[in-house]
């Protein structure tokens, strides 16, 4: 199955948690927010969040910005 | 004499709060920052850098757990992603003291200030505390107020452009008629600009581009905390009348003749 990860279409393994994702892509939980189908997912939620084919996830960080 | 900066239910030793946009690195924010004596900066939400992960975090050089940061909505031009990006910030630290800008056009950078009464009405609600960047409307500052707002952000002049603070007489009658902090935020231009802001009473200033595009911007970063100083010691000092005609400063008794 695949989910669009940020705009871009990325293929991942059925019934993966966002825990397991970010791990993957070596991404700290602590420094990110998720959002699934435009619903934020709480941090206490990621290890038990299994995501669904065409999901639409945005994983974002804090930048510079004024 | 203490003179504690609160917005809502935090207190912060620097009246000055610097925006983290527009510098050559993040080691330039970090050490602008430093010099600026900020405890509270401003932050933008964007798309983590699935491609490149190495890519530097501002997270790295900036300590949130020294240095408030105060996510902003940036770049949102209606109430639906302005709401979208603070939910996922207060969600990326728990983050409930928030900067909301929607903005009107793009040349202008102008605040629309309809859909930001109706998201800032939605934000109190959801029970974050709202720093709402808007226009030198004294009754639009009076309506953010009573919708819940922790402080307003009237603009100087517009975002970036450096021009100080034309309308002088706005952001006193804004200040006069307000209940919570009134930080002046856009269109500090230059340190003097930001001794003006605070000589007018205004709580607080923000500031990014000013020290940002300065050419030595740490350098800048110093002399504006030292200006929000001074405004801010001259404001409570107590400004003399003005007058149209001379006064002399020296005594005439006891003149020779």
């Amino acid at each position: 199955m695949y989910i669009v990860l940020n705009g871009k279409k990325f293929e991942v393994p059925k019934k993966v948690t966002i825990t397991q994702l970010l791990k993957k892509m070596d991404i700290k939980p602590s420094k990110v927010a998720v959002e699934v189908n435009k619903v934020v997912i709480p941090k206490e939620q990621y290890k038990y969040f299994k995501f669904s084919n065409k999901d639409r996830v945005e994983i974002v960080t804090f930048i510079g910005g004024g | 004499m203490k003179d504690i900066f609160k917005v809502g239910k935090y207190k912060f030793k620097s009246r000055l709060i610097v925006g983290t946009g527009k510098y050559k690195n993040f080691s330039e924010t970090a050490k602008a920052i430093d010099a600026s004596g900020a405890d509270m900066v401003t932050v933008a939400v964007r798309r983590v850098n699935i491609t490149n992960k190495k890519e530097p975090l501002l997270m790295d050089y900036i300590n949130p757990k020294k240095i408030r940061y105060l996510p902003n909505t940036a770049g949102c031009f209606n109430s639906e992603d302005a709401l979208r990006v603070l939910r996922l910030a207060r969600d990326s630290g728990g983050w409930n003291l928030v900067k909301l800008e929607v903005l009107g056009d793009k040349e202008t950078l102008y605040p629309n200030m309809k859909e930001t009464l109706k998201c800032t009405e939605i934000l109190t609600r959801e029970k974050f505390e709202v720093m709402v960047y808007c226009s030198d409307d004294p009754i639009a500052c009076k309506q953010l107020e009573e919708l819940g707002a922790v402080a307003v952000m009237p603009l100087g002049s517009l975002i970036g452009s450096g021009r100080g603070i034309p309308n002088k007489n706005n952001i006193k009658l804004i200040k006069n008629r307000s209940n919570v902090p009134v930080i002046v935020d856009a269109g500090i231009g230059c340190a003097s600009d930001a001794s003006i802001a605070m000589e007018l009473g205004c709580d607080g200033v923000l500031v990014n581009t000013a020290i940002a595009k300065a050419r030595k911007p740490i350098l800048m970063a110093e002399a504006i905390k030292l200006s929000v100083q001074a405004g801010r010691k001259s404001y409570l000092s107590g400004v003399m009348q003005k007058s149209n005609l001379a006064k002399n400063s020296t005594t005439h008794r006891r003149k020779i003749k």
